[in-house]
């Protein structure tokens, strides 16, 4: 792998931009992003069956980690991040629904896994933390660790549908930074989805939330690498 | 420790992506070809380059 690999710091945005605030995320979100609706969507979406191996990409504190466990009670669900503490509160949530699943500590562009080695993955509101160079890392290595045919799930913010959207959407920037997420707000995820080679790209849903704009987007690695462009 | 072999048949060093194996205490991943040991803990695998111990 490349020098800037080696290099990578652990470098992440805690969930709310600063640590003190990770233990209130989960109530945060709960009463400003109607968490449960674009989860649910997002869960629904992914279409797991059992057998399928499963990552949750950027697990945070685990709600989406064990919404997607139990859509799918046969499939192997792994939940990564980079955040040791929200992985403690995953861990416990995860213990206390007596639910087994699997989280592992890495960083999104430098992912632990084999390639080819999941089915589906799955990531909310992870991609506008990442600085532009990460994210198209990222997305390399969730091309990488996708099985042919296996599919990528997003929820993450999207083009602002309209100027109240926009402008409610400043108060995340303030907080995450308008460097990460400029891409989202121009509305560039499904291009950078196919630049990382990833075909059946489609933005899926979009959700109003008091911050702005919650989008959901589709994308599959193809079987096989994609062919030149065929002149029949 | 417990860090079922469906665990392992996934997991990977994260700089070389070869696969890693547990060391002999069971508390950690080894990447043979990096010599580089990620640490387990709390049952979580940290697979992060900078907090590798790097193995003699």
């Amino acid at each position: 792998m490349s020098d800037d690999l080696e290099h990578a710091a652990s470098r992440f945005i805690p969930a709310l931009g600063f640590a003190a605030l990770t233990r209130l995320y989960d109530p945060v979100l709960r009463a400003t992003l109607r968490e449960a609706t674009f989860k649910c969507a997002l869960v629904a979406q992914a279409a797991l069956a059992p057998g399928m191996r499963v990552l949750d990409l950027g697990a945070g504190t685990g709600t989406l980690t064990l919404m997607l466990q139990q859509s799918a009670p046969g499939a192997e669900i792994v939940g990564v991040d980079g955040d040791p503490e929200v992985l403690a509160l995953a861990r416990a949530k995860a213990t206390a629904a007596g639910q087994t699943v699997r989280f592992d500590r890495a960083l999104a562009y430098a992912l632990p896994y084999d390639d080819a080695s999941f089915d589906r993955v799955v990531s909310s509101l992870l991609l506008h933390h990442l600085s532009p160079a990460d994210k198209r890392r990222t997305l390399r290595e969730v091309f990488r660790i996708l099985a042919g045919g296996g599919e990528l799930h997003v929820a993450d913010w999207g083009r602002p549908r309209n100027a109240v959207m926009r402008a409610l959407f400043l108060g995340v920037q303030l907080l995450d930074g308008f460097a990460t997420t400029a891409e989202n707000v121009a509305g560039m995820l499904p291009e950078l989805f196919h630049e990382a080679g990833f075909v059946a790209v489609r933005e899926t849903d979009a959700f109003a939330t008091v911050f702005g704009t919650l989008a959901l987007y589709r994308a599959t690695r193809p079987q096989v690498s994609a062919p030149l462009a065929s002149t029949s | 420790m417990t860090v079922s072999q469906e665990l392992l048949e996934i997991l990977a060093c994260p700089k070389c992506k070869q696969p890693v194996t547990v060391n002999a205490a069971g508390t950690g991943l080894v990447c043979g070809a990096c010599r580089l040991e990620y640490p387990i803990v709390d049952d979580i695998p940290v697979m992060l380059i900078d907090e590798a111990r790097t193995l003699e």
